[in-house]
């Protein structure tokens, strides 16, 4: 039947390897395009299979396989060695003097009444199941997942830094997306001069880079970098990402490229924290408008200026019907819209 | 004589075995990072040793199972080892009776290539992370640890494809 219709049999294996790259185009493009759907349950799935597999072959093969890193990784281990050896010397130095400092600043935090929100989140330790299944990984996976309250995009750290977010979670397992990915990036703030960027990863073994960052503010390199923490960010403020290692100012478009070391260390990571840190919900945008009326806009004059409550505050002040203001709610914008007010608030 | 159930019912054991070895024992023992591919190794000794079409199915069920398990998009996989697979087995009459070195020698060159697809599809796919870093050391690892391990791979490969030890190429 198949050589009467001009598929012999050697024709035969070419329309099967068509009919396999189809498939395979067509999965490729059902998983560019979908978020979250089929596809990622099977692999969360197959990542709750195969972890408890993954844990115990590390469990036994860690000793050999450390054996063969020293092997294949000798001289790379001797210099990571030595430059641990003179951090250690430089963090001996100053131990005692941010021991001073730690304890000044918890009684300025206590004299606030102010809360140290990183410190204060809840947090998960995480054990990195350090082999990679394929060559081109741009994740790290931890033994830890929903069932542990691990969610998407929760920040993660080791004691020294930021090292990245969670990208995928099953119930038991979690990948996290390091800070190097190209596709990282995260609201950061330079502690110094106190001006706010974005940190892009990119790649592996790579530093950070803060486009943006004006011309006429002065940075310095060993600047501390840490998370700026906006509405809406997926991470706290205050979350320590790096310091800066170069700038380059850019005269044509007016901004320097600031160049920031992952504070960090992302290879050979072994336990890691995931911190259970959930955005606040931005602010609703409320329609109060009855529709026989249509809405006018009231530019704030400066006796609204003058009053006591500021934009925040003018934003739920009982306004004449039909009139609409804007108003900068907690770093968001919201619109709020009144019409006949008939008590709803 | 064995039915069609029969010969999925073993290649599959031979791919899940390869899988669980891979992410269990194989990700333990790395060169600079980089990693050998188990599944990869299977499907292009599939092509060599059972021709373009075997190549071409055992190299998609290979890729597919390491879809499963890697973070590039769902397909990517698949897509370059059953070509690869189909391309093994299309070029290898010209070394399947050959002798097992020609035969682990053509075996990692097909890797290596195998390799080379991949980051060629992810280059138009536009993942930056698989053409980012160093890719030619990817492909030598990959092709040198395929060639060595290629004389172990094939005995249960040709177990799988109901191939007598002594007539490399043709079915039982």
């Amino acid at each position: 039947m198949a050589a009467r219709m001009g598929y012999g049999p050697r024709r035969r294996p070419r329309i099967r390897l068509l009919l396999l790259v189809a498939t395979a185009a067509v999965l490729i493009t059902i998983d560019l395009r979908s978020d979250g759907g089929v596809l990622t349950s099977v692999r969360n799935a197959v990542l709750d299979v195969l972890g408890p597999v993954r844990s115990a072959a590390e469990w036994v093969g860690r000793p050999i396989g450390d054996g063969w890193n020293g092997i294949t990784n000798y001289d790379e281990l001797a210099a990571e060695n030595a430059d641990l050896r003179a951090q250690l010397a430089e963090i001996e130095s100053s131990r005692l003097q941010l021991a001073e400092i730690e304890r000044q600043r918890q009684e300025l935090l206590a004299l606030l009444g102010a809360r140290d929100t990183v410190a204060d989140l809840p947090r998960v330790t995480a054990r990195v199941i350090d082999a990679p299944v394929s060559n081109f990984e741009r994740t790290v996976e931890l033994d830890r997942g929903a069932r542990d309250g691990v969610q998407l995009g929760m920040p993660v750290e080791t004691g020294a830094g930021l090292i990245g977010r969670v990208v995928q979670v099953s119930a038991t397992r979690s990948r996290v997306e390091l800070l190097t990915d190209p596709n990282f990036d995260v609201g950061v703030r330079l502690v110094r001069s106190g001006d706010d960027g974005n940190a892009e990863g990119q790649g592996r073994g790579r530093d950070l880079e803060i486009g943006f960052i004006e011309l006429d503010t002065v940075v310095i390199p060993g600047e501390t970098v840490v998370t700026s923490g906006f509405q809406g960010s997926t991470f706290p403020s205050g979350l320590l990402v790096g310091t800066v290692v170069a700038v380059e100012p850019r005269a044509v478009q007016g901004t320097q490229r600031v160049t920031v070391r992952p504070a960090a260390k992302l290879d050979r990571l072994r336990w890691v924290s995931v911190i259970l840190f959930e955005p606040a919900a931005p602010e609703p945008v409320v329609v109060d408008r009855t529709p026989e009326q249509l809405p006018t806009t009231t530019v704030p004059t400066d006796t609204d200026a003058d009053t006591d409550e500021g934009a925040a505050g003018r934003a739920d002040t009982p306004l004449p019907n039909g009139s609409a203001t804007m108003g900068l709610v907690n770093g968001s914008v919201t619109q709020r819209r009144t019409g006949r007010r008939s008590g709803r608030r | 004589m064995m039915s069609a159930a029969g010969r999925v019912a073993r290649f599959t054991v031979l791919i899940g075995a390869a899988l669980l070895l891979q992410v269990s024992l194989v990700a333990q023992f790395s060169v600079g990072g980089r990693i050998g591919d188990l599944l990869l190794l299977l499907a292009v000794s599939a092509g060599v040793n059972g021709g373009p079409e075997r190549g071409a199915l055992i190299g998609a069920a290979c890729g597919l199972a390491s879809d499963l398990v890697v973070q590039t998009p769902f397909g990517m996989s698949m897509l370059s080892t059953a070509v690869i697979g189909y391309a093994a087995g299309a070029a290898s009459y010209r070394f399947v009776d050959g002798g097992v070195v020609l035969r682990s020698l053509a075996v990692g060159l097909l890797s290596a290539s195998g390799v080379g697809l991949f980051v060629v599809f992810g280059w138009l796919l536009q993942l930056t992370y698989v053409t980012e870093g160093n890719v030619a050391l990817v492909v030598a690892l990959i092709g040198i640890s395929s060639a060595a391990f290629n004389p172990l791979v094939e005995r249960p490969v040709r177990w799988g494809l109901l191939i007598r030890p002594n007539f490399a190429g043709s079915p039982a």
